[in-house]
């Protein structure tokens, strides 16, 4: 890795948590803030590709790990991850990897329409089954109340599908291919 | 901006070496789960709360953080009341409370940079995969940094969007910061090259 | 002794520089030119960021291409912003972070760190967070970050561009009180009119070098 790919992967985990400073709203019932922090995982993925995009999540959780509050409002620690929806947390880095590796694959017909599909696949499929998983698995809800329980979120997550394929679009020309050579 | 939650202070707790909280964060995440008995895991929540008072750590930064997380587990305890039994959410709500509130413990009574230290530590067997354990230390700090900064970027382009009228507008705010973020990151890197440090 | 032999320097679809030949000797050299004619592109060769595409840039009889690490340590370069010059959370951390290349044990580096921050006046801030710092302290610490190493040879590019009047102030106070060689890339043309030597560049070539007060008064006149 370059100098810049560290520069970058940094840069990406701070603007993560630049776009927690958002106020978050928390959805009635299920106390589970929306934040604009999973724009942070969209945007490292499609813009650094899935290696640099995924380790800037990583980079972001370890730092929240270790105790900076920079989860949307300001929540931070290693009891964050002890939650009931830690799950959603954990799947961040390999969302931001799938998003990367598939933003990869199809670099070269890379068009809104592909970046919404990505941004879907990773951005709410994967997180939603990392954090569905999580709350049956280790929090011991059945299946179909955590489905239920996650839908409200739904449409505020596909808003940020839309926003964070629209901002990769705009931004292709101001970025390096993500496999590392020049657009 | 405060970029930290420990709490300072000359307790037992905050005195105790990171290595030591961090390892018994792990244990009591392996005890809880070796028992199904409420009484003894109230018992283990009871001197988690003992280690609190110990520390003598300010309610208002302690509730700040513990209250979004303990009402997560409200809720959580209701929806295990209602579709599994009460009895399974109460195992469950005490084994949870005792973890958020080990962690949070940890997390106020030590500072970022002993546990960066641990951190790194822990990281340098990485070196025999070739990783440089200097390079991943650089990317922390670099975040750290950066966040502050990054920050102001966010705040001044939110300024002069809304003084254009699009205050409104993810797009308008989003894709000029990440500009500016991407340019920046093109000049710290080369300061880092022209500044000659070897990684 | 820095110097230029039919240099051509170009970035991706055009050329900056164009055969460029140049022995740069004096203590205090300025460069000025409109934005564009090449400037930026002429601070980086001279510490091997930017390779020629032709020709040769030595420093001390160190060319530039070959060996990237030894001219680093000859060359110190001060960029326009200091924000991203600093790299670390803390003022003493990121000092350190310049000392690790030289592999002192932990005293040597913290007499080093005492040092370097008297000398600009900023040992109050030893323990504050880089970000709490004014531009100009900012600017500072940036600029004692290369004396740590001490070079030979500072460039700077606009070191004063992002700087309000007073830090503007400061920063060249500090910068006219170097012993070293400086040279230096500016708009500011009361900076350059302080200066021994003075070269104009336009559309990448040497239009113009010399002494300030002619050199100035015909990058003036280009203007008018």
């Amino acid at each position: 890795m370059t100098t810049r790919d560290l520069v970058l992967i940094a840069l990406f985990a701070a603007i993560t948590a630049v776009l927690g400073l958002f106020p978050a709203l928390t959805l009635p019932l299920t106390g589970v803030p929306v934040t604009a922090q999973t724009l942070g995982v969209m945007l490292a993925g499609s813009l650094l590709g899935a290696r640099r995009g995924g380790l800037a999540l990583l980079v972001f959780l370890v730092l929240v790990a270790v105790g900076l509050p920079l989860l949307a409002g300001g929540r931070g620690g290693a009891a964050v991850f002890a939650g009931v929806t830690a799950g959603f947390l954990f799947s961040w880095p390999i969302a931001a990897w799938l998003i990367g590796w598939l933003t990869e694959k199809t670099w070269e017909r890379y068009n809104l329409w592909r970046a919404v599909a990505i941004n879907i696949v990773g951005g709410i499929v994967l997180v939603y089954a990392g954090g569905i998983a999580w709350m049956v698995a280790v929090a011991g809800i059945p299946l179909d109340k955590a489905l239920y329980g996650s839908l409200p979120f739904i449409p505020g997550d596909a808003l940020k599908v839309a926003v964070a394929a629209a901002a990769a679009i705009a931004l292709r020309r101001y970025q390096q291919h993500p496999l590392g050579h020049p657009a | 901006m405060n970029l930290s939650l420990y709490q300072p202070g000359t307790s037992p707790v905050h005195r105790l070496h990171a290595v030591w909280k961090l390892a018994g964060l792990f244990a009591a995440g392996i005890a809880v789960l070796l028992t199904e008995s409420p009484l003894l895991l109230a018992i283990g929540l009871a001197s988690v709360l003992a280690c609190f008072m110990l520390a003598r750590l300010p309610l208002g930064a302690v509730l700040r953080q513990a209250l979004p997380l303990f009402a997560v587990l409200a809720v959580f305890f209701a929806a295990h009341a209602i579709f599994t039994s009460p009895e399974l959410g109460t195992i469950l709500v005490l084994r949870f409370a005792t973890i958020i509130g080990c962690g949070l413990l940890l997390t106020l009574t030590t500072k970022v940079s002993d546990m960066m230290a641990v951190l790194e530590r822990a990281l340098r067997p990485l070196a025999l995969f070739g990783i440089n354990p200097a390079k991943i230390s650089l990317v922390f700090a670099l975040t750290i940094r950066f966040i502050p900064v990054l920050a102001d970027t966010w705040m001044s382009v939110r300024a002069a969007q809304q003084a254009r009228g699009l205050g409104g507008n993810p797009l308008a705010l989003l894709v000029p910061v990440t500009i500016q973020t991407l340019r920046r990151a093109d000049q710290i890197a080369e300061a880092i090259e022209a500044r000659g440090v070897e990684l | 002794m820095i110097s230029l032999e039919q240099v051509n320097a170009t970035v991706p679809g055009r050329t900056v520089l164009k055969d460029v030949t140049l022995t740069l000797r004096e203590r205090r050299i300025a460069v000025i030119g409109a934005n564009g004619s090449g400037k930026s592109t002429f601070a980086r060769l001279l510490n091997g960021l930017v390779r020629p595409s032709s020709g040769r840039v030595t420093v001390d009889g160190v060319d530039t291409a070959k060996d990237a690490k030894a001219v680093r340590r000859l060359v110190g370069f001060l960029f326009q912003d200091p924000d991203n010059q600093i790299v670390m959370p803390l003022v003493e951390e990121d000092l350190r972070f310049s000392l690790k290349a030289l592999k002192l044990d932990r005293p040597e580096e913290d007499a080093a760190i005492e040092r370097i921050l008297s000398r600009f006046a900023l040992g109050h801030l030893r323990e504050q967070p880089s970000h709490n710092l004014s531009g100009g302290e900012k600017q500072l610490l940036a600029l004692a970050n290369i004396l740590l190493r001490a070079p030979r040879y500072l460039v700077l590019d606009e070191p004063t561009t992002l700087l309000d009047l007073r830090n503007r102030r400061r920063v060249m106070e500090a910068i006219d009180a170097l012993p070293e060689t400086v040279i230096c890339v500016t708009h500011d043309l009361e900076i350059a009119a302080g200066y021994e030597r003075v070269l104009l560049l336009e559309d990448g070539r040497v239009l113009d070098d010399g002494p300030a007060e002619a050199v100035i008064a015909r990058y003036r006149s280009m203007a008018e």
